[in-house]
């Protein structure tokens, strides 16, 4: 299947014809996490409402193996998934916050958590994803659950690449102390040199201690789309009509990335509508 | 009943069943600036439609409802709303060019009289939804009346979630802070709900922490929300837009005898606005 042949097919699928099934999804997400406000973000340093409680509710810490997200899995948007051998495709995705930033739309492909801070040594990741699997785009990032510690190193994680050539080491990323240690930090991994993507992350390697065990783990995700949040209660719209119209592959666990320019708590509200296709 | 084509979804435009129209003053941001990206109701407001009545007992809303945005349900096919033109005046001395935003809702139940000075259980025992009636996506949240206290605590609430499982309890969120305006009438301020769920059936019950100390008015207000939250500036020609190019083409259906409000999201604080929105349903 492919996205819609005209604007007069998308304009019918919208409003319900030919199985379009349309799905309207507004999400509400609080600055709070585990009832209690979410930690302090620091001005340009990434974020993830993964555990960010609101309506659909917040994504549970993830489990200490590897498991893979899809579009039932807890803190999610659990749009439902298409039928009939169809695609599901968006008009358009908003977002709207309180605190000025760039957000992205991610598709949560798998994740894991229980990775210590005080290890040096190779810690298992072993995720695997079922979608975008040739690993084109397909970006791992560390994820904070519980505050590590404030000991600067850097980590580096050992993952397939696009080409599926295993063994390949990310370059290191800056983890640990002020800003680096808090929970929900999101910080994306790099690839080595002449990667684009990566198939599975085999295993994670802090430089050292940070002398807090905390909790943190892996997640690999796609990004989707980027909307900016030019000020404080400025909403951003990609409308996809006209151009390309972004997939939600089937069992896509939608969630959020958010760099903040400001270090306050944030709130947000966002919406897409999703149609078969 | 689906539209054919894009041919139709113009014509439709074109030549729209009925208007609709809001013409409201509102108080929004009594408090101090930190409130953005926090909605307010119109419900209370002044001007057109006429001012909702603060409700008491939980009770179903419909488009006959007084302070429903009037509609009359589609003759054979289904109703979309498509809000087309809108602008906020300010009363207020503001610099620059605010923005604010809006989103058209379509409010279910409501309730009022709870007392935030009050820190036990109480009841608001919401009536059976009549639109929405799965709960799917249907937002739990908080509307104050009358300005509450400004001491900070939080507040719970017991529901139903989409599945029909009860005694489900929200997240606490922060209730009485001075903080964010939070305290103002008209806020509305939505619950985040237990781990797993995505939706709301029934209201069983409040509960604060602790008081905010002062009892204002407040109650439940469960709601499905229709249309993005839109941008809009404040001049008076503010535009909400063209929905293809800004929403992708989307249309919100409009359920019958739905009680359509308007929430507004202010990008500037301690303002009291004039909105003006003119948009039309769509029937086909």
């Amino acid at each position: 299947m492919t996205a819609f042949a005209d604007l007069h097919e998308y304009v019918n699928r919208l409003s319900g014809g030919n199985s379009g099934g349309p799905q309207p999804l507004f999400w509400h997400k609080e600055g709070r996490v585990a009832g209690v406000a979410a930690a302090t973000p620091s001005a340009g340093n990434l974020l993830s409402l993964w555990e960010y409680e609101g309506a659909p509710s917040h994504g549970a810490v993830p489990p200490t193996s590897a498991t893979l997200c899809d579009n039932t899995t807890q803190g999610g948007w659990k749009q439902t998934d298409p039928s009939g051998g169809r695609q599901l495709w968006s008009g358009f995705v908003a977002g709207m916050s309180n605190v000025a930033g760039t957000l992205w739309l991610c598709d949560r492909l798998g994740h894991i958590s229980g990775l210590s801070g005080i290890v040096n040594t190779a810690q298992t990741v072993g995720i695997t994803p079922t979608r975008f699997t040739s690993g084109a785009g397909v970006m791992a990032g560390i994820e904070i659950y519980s505050a590590i510690g404030a000991t600067a190193t850097t980590a580096t994680a050992s993952y397939t690449n696009q080409a599926g050539t295993s063994g390949q080491t990310t370059q290191g990323v800056a983890i640990g102390n002020t800003n680096f240690k808090e929970a929900q930090r999101f910080f994306p991994l790099s690839y080595a040199a002449g990667d684009t993507g990566m198939q599975s992350v085999a295993s994670v390697t802090l430089g050292a201690s940070t002398l807090t065990a905390g909790n943190f783990g892996v997640v690999m995700y796609k990004p989707l789309v980027q909307l900016s949040i030019g000020a404080a209660s400025i909403t951003d719209v990609k409308s996809f009509v006209g151009g390309s119209f972004l997939e939600y592959l089937t069992d896509a666990c939608l969630f959020w990335l958010f760099r903040p320019t400001a270090g306050t708590v944030p709130q947000f509200d966002f919406s897409t509508i999703a149609v078969e296709r | 009943m689906p539209l054919a084509d894009y041919t139709a979804m113009k014509a439709k435009m074109a030549s729209p069943t009925q208007w609709l129209e809001v013409a409201k003053s509102i108080a929004i941001n009594a408090n101090t600036q930190g409130a953005c990206g926090m909605g307010s109701s119109l419900w209370k407001g002044t001007g057109y439609p006429a001012t909702g009545a603060t409700p008491t007992s939980a009770a179903v809303c419909d488009r006959t409802t007084a302070g429903a945005i009037p509609i009359v349900n589609a003759s054979s096919g289904e109703n979309r709303a498509w809000l087309s033109r809108g602008g906020a005046y300010t009363q207020n001395a503001v610099s620059g060019v605010p923005m604010f935003h809006v989103q058209l809702i379509d409010r279910l139940i409501h309730s009022g009289g709870l007392d935030a000075t009050v820190a036990t259980t109480q009841t608001v025992t919401t009536p059976a939804l009549t639109r929405s009636t799965t709960g799917a996506g249907v937002v739990l949240a908080l509307q104050i009346y009358t300005a509450i206290g400004a001491t900070a605590t939080t507040i719970t609430a017991s529901y139903t979630n989409q599945a029909g499982t009860a005694a489900q309890t929200t997240q606490p969120v922060v209730w009485g802070s001075a903080i964010g305006g939070q305290v103002s009438a008209n806020r509305v301020i939505p619950l985040s709900f237990a781990a797993g769920d995505t939706g709301c059936r029934a209201c069983a019950s409040v509960v604060q922490a602790a008081t905010t100390g002062t009892a204002g008015n407040y109650g439940v207000l469960m709601y499905k929300p229709l249309s993005p939250i839109l941008p809009m500036f404040s001049t008076p020609n503010g535009g909400v837009g063209d929905p293809l190019t800004v929403l992708g083409g989307y249309l919100p259906l409009v359920d019958a005898d739905a009680c359509l409000d308007i929430m507004v999201y202010s990008g500037q604080s301690n303002v009291s606005m004039l909105i003006s929105l003119v948009g039309s349903m769509l029937e086909d």
